[in-house]
């Protein structure tokens, strides 16, 4: 296919904070793959995407990408936010100038949400300007004028908990775009032995896995896929589960609907979670129906509920909405990106703990925690030039660079953030003060 | 507290001179208390001083009052000085100014612009300084060119957008009834050399009145602080957009300054002899309004390159003598006392063009190339005379 595709956000993203302070919405992992991820691997070329402005020199193709037009062919407008692009087909058998919306009635707007658009240049630098400032409904108004509109209810993150719903469907529908090169059936794979495995057809590994005996793999309710990971002795996977390159499992359940993404450390239990990737969970400690964003670092025997003694649904606080009662029996935590838990923190269900923050020394967390807090007992500020400091060294372990662009996402988002905290910034305590304190086990 | 202590803070700077102006204001109050002292001891003063001075009160709460009433005073004093402080800037700190209060300068204007791809280009460096810049494309054009010749060049706040999703293609007919289009390179035909076009119309399959414009184009129109035609053929990058009833409504009642950026040459077989009053009196022919500035060039063309453009049927556009007759004097403009009126629209004459070399080459024979000293609209100089003219008012 020679179209451009154009991954864009809209309103929506709002929704999914603090999730999306430093990432767009195509860029969470949900199922096997991100939406970015999963473009790719079913067109063959890499979606190029609008963002917000202080993303976009990270994750879009800088602030101003006018580069984005100046080709004489279609443009497939995809949303951020969709999740399963099997219904991008109907774009393609459709006459150029066709858009699909969501009759989703469950949206702020009312109006219905711009899904995707395969449309010419020309109509898309009319609501380029749009786009670029994630004005979704005033783009959707505009296209309505001039394209032919298909509807129809695909899925979409919505809020947060949609990850964890759509998580185990999407592991088995992402199976299809698995490359074949790169995954080969278990009974292919020589240490095939080492395991214990039932429905073995269904589980897919990368030549370079690692299994160490004993190791326990269940496909009957859903697929396993196993990228370049190390699979240590005594862990049980219940599919669907997809385990990205570079992971370790040592020695954990990792039940059915769980994802986890490259680079991380599995340890204790997880179920039904996605873990972004360059995240530790590396010790005993339950953690379900959650998701957990990356360069997170859970210390051990820090566990979550996800599910309450009496049985009722499990509300969630959002940037903006308040309390939303989530709808689900079962939901756990959301973690942002670089976010910091001590030993032994307990969770409630439905709690988030937003970008940066630095919890410890807490037997309960509180269940809403802002952006770049720091403290247990007492909350402050984190002192963002020490944040940046601590993600360096982290990042660093993993033999990744924090980049400029990164470092100007987080204090954006910090500046942004300030009014959520309304803590005092100064008395923040020393790392040698803390030293004794803070203790994460690897 | 916390609110009280970071709006005290902002005075942290001042801590030194406060304290200073304090002992100052002691000493002073201490000097005058000896004086009216004296002045009460000497003097024999009327019954009312004794209640002005309130001497029915014991001595000692009336300390106590004047202190409380001293440091009432002085607390408002401070807290009032606290909402007026900013921080100075640490960037410089070697200057020991200090702002006390401050305005906020005017938003940056935004922008629309109608003209065709280089003009665009000679625009573009204006969106650094504007909140907005939305350039609307010739009808005819396709958008992906302007995209990608910008693409080429760090643009910033600066999007295009075509009038009509599906392009139109446009006819012009010339003096002598030859029906031409935009792709029969008129201006590069020695047949038409000495032509000029008496009408444009619209190829449209719909009545013209139907014609779907895009929002964005509207928008930005609406919304502008100032519209800008041209820098472009009047004729191909102007004139095309105005004919669409839309757009023309839009301009019409678009609060927003107009300004006409006149060609600096006529061009053969499309405005062959025009002056500015001609240019102008084809946009009010086809838009239906003057613009409320037209932007002309003053600069002297030398004669080495008037020889270059006579060669090839083109001539300086300048103002007729006989339209220097009505001359309009603005009360907001500083920079030039008085202006000509031409069509209804301020002709503002400046310098607006720079010769540059430029190599041609032919497709067909790619050898064959040649230099030829042109005159361009120059980007900073253009930019210069919209901003004074945006700031004119503002």
């Amino acid at each position: 296919m020679d179209d451009t595709i154009l991954l864009f956000e809209d309103e929506g993203f709002r929704s999914l904070l603090p999730l999306t302070y430093t990432r767009p919405a195509a860029d969470i992992r949900c199922g096997i793959f991100t939406l970015r991820e999963r473009l790719h691997a079913r067109y063959g070329s890499a979606p190029a995407a609008i963002t917000r402005g202080y993303l976009a020199d990270v994750f879009g193709v800088g602030r101003w990408p006018l580069q984005l037009l100046s080709r004489n062919v279609p443009l497939l407008l995809v949303n951020s936010r969709l999740v399963d692009i099997d219904c991008l087909a109907v774009l393609h058998d459709a006459p150029l100038g066709t858009m699909l919306v969501s009759d989703d009635a469950n949206v702020a707007a009312g109006g219905g949400t711009l899904v995707a658009a395969r449309i010419t240049p020309a109509l898309a630098s009319a609501v380029f300007g749009d786009l670029l400032e994630q004005h979704g409904q005033r783009a959707l108004q505009e296209l309505q004028r001039f394209c032919q509109v298909i509807t129809g209810r695909p899925l979409m993150l919505q809020f947060p908990w949609d990850i964890v719903d759509h998580n185990a469907a999407m592991i088995g529908r992402d199976v299809d775009l698995l490359d074949p090169m790169a995954c080969i059936p278990l009974a292919q794979h020589p240490q095939a032995a080492h395991c214990h495995v039932q429905a073995g057809e269904r589980i897919w590994v990368h030549p370079q896995a690692q299994f160490e005996a004993p190791v326990a793999l269940d496909a009957r309710d859903g697929p396993i896929v196993i990228g370049a990971a190390r699979i240590e002795p005594f862990s049980v996977i219940q599919g669907p589960v997809a385990i990205h390159d570079g992971a370790l499992i040592s020695g954990a359940r990792v039940r059915s609907g769980t994802t986890i993404g490259p680079v991380c450390r599995i340890g204790g239990e997880i179920e039904a979670s996605v873990v972004q990737g360059y995240s530790n969970k590396h010790h005993d400690g339950f953690f379900g129906h959650s998701y957990l964003g990356e360069w997170v670092n859970v210390g051990a025997m820090t566990t979550t509920s996800d599910l309450k003694n009496t049985y009722g649904t499990i509300k969630v606080t959002l940037d903006g909405y308040g309390q939303v009662d989530s709808g689900r029996l079962k939901l756990g935590c959301f973690l942002a990106d670089h976010v910091k838990l001590g030993i032994g923190v307990h969770l409630n269900g439905g709690a988030v703990v937003a970008t940066g923050s630095n919890i410890f020394g807490i037997h309960f967390a509180p269940k809403t925690i802002p952006a770049f807090t720091w403290g247990g007992e007492r909350f402050r500020e984190y002192r963002i030039d020490r944040m940046i400091e601590v993600a360096r060294k982290v990042m660093g372990r993993r033999k990744i660079t924090l980049s400029a662009g990164q470092i100007a996402i987080l204090q954006h988002v910090f500046a942004m953030t300030s009014a959520d905290r309304g803590i005092e910034a100064d008395d923040v305590p020393t790392f040698d003060a803390l030293a004794g304190e803070v203790s994460w086990r690897e | 507290m916390l609110g009280i202590r970071r709006r005290l803070a902002t005075l942290s700077h001042l801590v030194r001179p406060l304290a200073l102006a304090f002992v100052g204001c002691a000493i002073l109050a201490l000097g005058i208390g000896y004086v009216l002292t004296h002045l009460y001891r000497t003097l024999v003063l009327p019954e009312v001083f004794y209640y002005l001075t309130l001497q029915f009160v014991p001595q000692v709460w009336r300390g106590i009052l004047f202190l409380v009433v001293g440091v009432a005073t002085l607390s408002a004093g401070i807290w009032t000085l606290s909402d007026k402080v900013v921080i100075p800037l640490d960037t410089q700190p070697q200057t020991n100014e200090l702002l006390l209060d401050y305005r906020r300068t005017d938003r940056p204007p935004r922008l629309a612009v109608l003209s065709g791809g280089p003009g665009m280009l000679v625009l573009a460096s204006l969106g650094r300084t504007v909140e907005s810049m939305t350039c609307i494309t010739p009808v005819q054009d396709p958008v992906e060119y302007y995209y990608r010749a910008s693409s080429l060049f760090n643009f910033e706040k600066v999007v295009f957008v075509v009038p009509t999703p599906q392009p139109m293609q446009v006819t012009f007919v010339l003096d002598n009834g030859v029906r031409v289009k935009p792709s029969d390179r008129v201006p590069h035909d020695e047949h038409y050399a000495d032509r000029y076009v008496v009408d444009v119309q619209l190829d449209s399959a719909v009545p013209l009145s139907d014609v779907l414009v895009t929002r964005a184009t509207i928008d930005a129109i609406t919304n502008a602080d100032a519209i800008v035609l041209g820098p472009g053929s009047l004729f191909e990058s102007i004139i095309p957009d105005l004919l669409i009833p839309a757009v023309r409504e839009a301009l019409s009642s678009s609060k927003a300054k107009k300004i006409y950026i006149c060609s600096i040459m006529t061009e053969p077989g499309l405005t062959s002899g025009f002056t500015v009053a001609d240019h102008i009196r084809q946009i009010v022919r086809y838009g239906g309004f003057a613009p409320d500035y037209v932007l002309v060039n003053a600069q002297r063309v030398d004669a080495e390159v008037q020889r270059i453009y006579a060669a090839a049927h083109q001539t300086p556009v300048y103002l007729a003598p006989e339209e220097y007759e009505e001359t309009v004097v603005q009360a907001l403009d500083r920079s030039t006392g008085s202006n000509v009126m031409v069509e209804g629209a301020v002709v503002v004459e400046a310098d607006l063009a720079t010769a540059v070399i430029q190599l041609t080459a032919s497709l067909e024979d790619p050898g064959k190339s040649r230099t030829v000293r042109v005159l361009r609209h120059d980007p900073d100089k253009v930019a210069a005379a919209i901003t004074s003219i945006i700031r004119r008012g503002r």
